[in-house]
């Protein structure tokens, strides 16, 4: 029994514990032991809270089995990118700047889990200060692709990428400013959805760039994030960019259908705008088929070049990131890994009336985009322009047309987006897809995701690697 | 120190990093540059009012 827990998905092992089919204190023993086994390939996560997560599964058991079922992620194993703030333990921004940083109170999304009974496994690997790339020369080594581990996850969110997909958390928390949570679910097969801005709380969160900055689950499955998006989604009023709107039924969405959906497709972001892996565009066509098959309708439409979302976005980003981290620049710049520091300087060459005007330029690509939305439900487009790339290389340097990501888009416009995967490479790594929508219709974008996910058939793979060890160390 | 544009750029700001790093840092500044560039080329903005103080993401539900 031990041996499947880590392959359940959230849907699957919550029905299991509210049927007492199994205990939380199995399912964390479980990934703990995983997590033993494993993760010394991998490096997805930078503290282990064995004690602490034992101690809460056993309050959870004791809970369900006094009648007290609080839903589905009651019992639930997940892990935190390490900028999310947690009360009494380091978080650290994987840096050496923030090493004995211990927060007084748990960031508000980290309370949310904790009062619907998730475990906390520990805190997760994460680019320094969720910026600084793929970095050998900080406190914790960087994660590892499960797929391989000599290739990169992508990041920020790189520690939680890695450990859904090897299988050693079952949810994690991500963070999106330029792509953050959906480059490395794409780069490592798992799903994971940016959400509205303004839907999920950042309080507590370490900041990067204000405007920018989203906080978001990663699963397995995209009907997995819908369950977390369902207990996440809150209005706080300690969040000055929080929205004060009801939360979507997430998980009701799922598994309703796509007929007479209206899908947009953005065709010139992957054949004019950034050079695109023909297994990449192959996967996407297929899934195309799939939706029209289902009594979609796909047309494609046109909005601005990728190009001038990413200039928008670099700006704006930068110049927020600079503001964040300005005095400890000048006064510790060599507790900065050399990524993070070069990143967080060149926000410093930024002038303010570029900044206004890439401010300016943003709201006409907002309204750009509600127009082009007026026509259609959702814009699908891919992820990653390709594969994952080796450990180490620099995936943000290039120029514009080899950018690997086409996420920025909705960084700069605000609206959801989900990462899913929707196929795999000759060489068996996961290529992805994007699923973006109209301002808080997450829900939407879930179910979609959701459908293509079953209609594909991708989520029965799972990393051969990470079971190769785990036999291996058998 | 070299007394290049990237050294001065730094040093107006009251920033320091290790030489060895100074070729990337230049390589960074050159693509903000550029993107700075590309904004203006594309902008012409004349009388157009804009209200750069609310965020132009929706912070209430679209009707």
């Amino acid at each position: 029994m031990d041996q499947d827990l880590h392959h359940l998905t959230i849907a699957q092992a919550s029905r299991m514990i509210s049927e007492r089919k199994v205990s939380p204190v199995e399912l964390t023993q479980a990934f703990l032991g995983r997590i033993a086994m494993l993760d010394g390939q991998i490096n997805s996560f930078i503290l282990v809270l064995e004690e602490q997560a034992m101690a809460e599964a056993r309050v959870a058991e004791a809970e369900i089995a006094a009648g007290h079922w609080k839903g589905p992620l009651h019992g639930i194993p997940i892990g935190l990118k390490d900028i999310y703030n947690t009360a009494g333990i380091a978080t650290t921004g994987h840096s050496a700047l923030f090493r004995d940083h211990v927060p007084a109170e748990d960031a508000t999304t980290v309370r949310l889990l904790r009062e619907a009974g998730a475990i906390n496994l520990g805190k997760l690997a994460t680019w320094e200060f969720a910026i600084g790339g793929t970095s050998l020369d900080l406190p914790w080594p960087p994660a590892r692709n499960p797929w391989n581990t000599a290739l990169d996850t992508s990041g920020s969110s790189s520690g939680s990428g890695a450990a859904v997909a090897a299988g050693l958390c079952m949810g994690a928390m991500g963070s999106d400013t330029g792509g953050s949570i959906r480059g490395p679910a794409a780069w490592c097969g798992i799903a994971g959805i940016k959400p509205t801005y303004g839907l999920l709380s950042r309080r507590g969160i370490l900041p990067l760039s204000f405007s920018m900055d989203h906080a978001g689950p990663m699963c397995w499955t995209a009907e997995d994030c819908a369950i977390m998006m369902q207990v996440l989604a809150a209005h706080d009023h300690l969040d000055p960019g929080s929205a004060d709107v009801p939360a979507p039924d997430f998980r009701g969405a799922i598994g309703t259908g796509v007929q007479g959906l209206r899908v947009g497709v953005v065709r010139h972001f992957f054949e004019k705008d950034i050079e695109t892996d023909p297994e990449v565009v192959a996967a996407l066509e297929a899934s195309l088929d799939v939706l029209r098959g289902a009594g979609a309708t796909i047309s494609d439409v046109t909005l601005a070049p990728f190009g001038v979302y990413g200039a928008v976005g670099s700006l704006i980003s930068r110049s927020e990131a600079y503001a964040v981290h300005e005095h400890w620049l000048k006064t510790s710049p060599e507790k900065y890994g050399a990524y993070g520091r070069r990143r967080l300087m060149a926000g410093a060459f930024v002038e303010a009336a570029d900044y206004v005007n890439a401010m300016r330029h943003r709201a006409r690509l907002v309204a750009e985009l509600a127009e082009v939305m007026r026509d259609v439900d959702v814009l699908v487009f891919p992820t990653a322009r390709g594969t994952a790339e080796p450990l180490g290389e620099d995936s943000m340097a290039g120029p514009p047309t080899r950018q690997p990501f086409f996420n920025r888009a909705f960084n700069v416009t605000g609206g959801p987006a989900v990462s899913i995967c929707d196929g795999f490479s000759r060489a068996g790594l996961p290529l992805s897809l994007q699923i973006a929508g109209r301002p808080f219709e997450d829900h939407l974008v879930l179910k979609v995701g959701d459908f293509l996910e079953r209609e594909l058939g991708t989520r029965a793979t799972r990393p051969v690697l990470s079971d190769a060890i785990a036999a291996a160390a058998e | 120190m070299p007394d290049t544009d990237i050294v001065q750029r730094l040093r107006q700001a009251g920033l320091r990093i290790a030489d060895e790093e100074l070729t990337r840092m230049e390589d960074l500044a050159r693509s903000h540059d550029a993107a700075a560039l590309r904004l203006r080329a594309s902008l012409k903005f004349g009388d157009e009012p804009s209200n750069v103080f609310r965020l132009p993401m929706p912070q209430e539900r679209r009707s």
